[in-house]
């Protein structure tokens, strides 16, 4: 984790949690309006589903956190052209650990099950499977992410405009003096 | 299981409308301890958005309790929970504008505190987050039992 003073990483979590949840409601919101919904959530199990959840939370907090302190926080507002190109550079690492994270977990039991089962040649075919279908993997969701994490860095550049506009009114004086 | 989740989603939504309320409460008066309340906003920030996430995490749960009895989207109750997720959307922007805004207050301060204006709309920022929590309880208790 990168040092970061107490602003930087509440942002950070606030912009984790707000975009977890909204990728979550983006997902869930469409699947409800095609009344296919109950049936998906009814095919995942609780404890699955709350795992996923929190997986995602977790990485996506990494991930912000080193976005925000590569950006750094300023009250003369921050630069949109490195928030975007930050947002899409962590947003695809986000795609890439969301991937591999699950892969590298299922892996250890699975080569155990395979070694106790099988034998050691079946273990290497087991890995190489793995690799093969991680690294393709990782670079689909790093440019789904990458993308993901650019619209989202987009809304951030406009909510922070806002909240400097309330905090800051002169700035509205300002912008509005400008054009 | 799921009485476990629904008590996580309520005691959630308790704290994020209860801390919003006194915060606006605090910040109303003529105070002369803005450090200590900058310090309670910011103990506020952290839990709320922390109590956001479980909020979310556990509604999902709660729909997936539902299964495929859940309701048709074009039903009475269906229309209820579309608006509810409208507004659960409208509430996360809501939130993360307050956060931003707490956030360039705390980088200003002490020079933050002299400026009314400002505290006013932070103030109202906390209000506003008050009072979409009661809104959306209030689509919650329509689903729940209408």
């Amino acid at each position: 984790m990168p040092e970061m003073n107490p602003d930087e990483m509440l942002v950070a979590f606030a912009l984790a949690t707000f975009e977890t949840a909204l990728f979550t409601l983006a997902l869930l919101l469409p699947l409800f309006l095609a009344g296919s919904l109950g049936s998906s959530l009814a095919s995942l199990n609780t404890l699955a589903g709350l795992m996923v959840f929190a997986l995602l939370w977790v990485s996506t907090f990494y991930c912000m956190c080193r976005a925000v302190n590569e950006v750094g926080l300023s009250r003369e507002g921050v630069p949109v052209l490195l928030l975007l190109a930050k947002g899409a550079w962590w947003g695809g690492w986000n795609g890439v650990l969301l991937v591999t994270a699950p892969l590298c977990v299922a892996a250890l039991p699975a080569a155990l099950y395979v070694l106790l089962g099988w034998g050691v040649e079946d273990v290497g075919r087991l890995f190489f499977a793995i690799i093969l279908f991680g690294g393709f993997g990782s670079f689909v969701a790093y440019v789904i992410g990458g993308a993901v994490g650019f619209v989202a860095a987009l809304l951030t550049a406009a909510l922070w405009w806002i909240a400097g506009c309330l905090v800051q009114p002169e700035r509205l004086q300002e912008s509005s003096e400008g054009s | 299981m799921s009485f476990l989740i629904r008590c996580v989603h309520v005691t959630a939504v308790s704290f994020i409308f209860g801390g919003a309320l006194l915060l606006f409460l605090a910040l109303g008066r003529r105070n002369r301890h803005l450090a200590a309340l900058l310090d309670l906003m910011r103990t506020y920030e952290w839990a709320s958005w922390a109590a956001i996430g479980l909020m979310v995490m556990t509604g999902v749960g709660n729909l997936g309790h539902f299964g495929e009895g859940l309701p048709n989207p074009d039903s009475g109750w269906g229309r209820k929970l579309t608006l509810k997720l409208v507004l659960v959307l409208f509430f996360l922007a809501l939130s993360t504008i307050r956060t931003f805004s707490f956030a360039l207050a705390s980088l200003e301060s002490p020079g933050f505190e002299a400026r009314r204006r400002a505290w006013s709309n932070l103030r109202g920022l906390y209000g506003a987050t008050a009072l979409f929590v009661a809104t959306i309880v209030g689509t919650a208790i329509s689903l729940a039992h209408f």
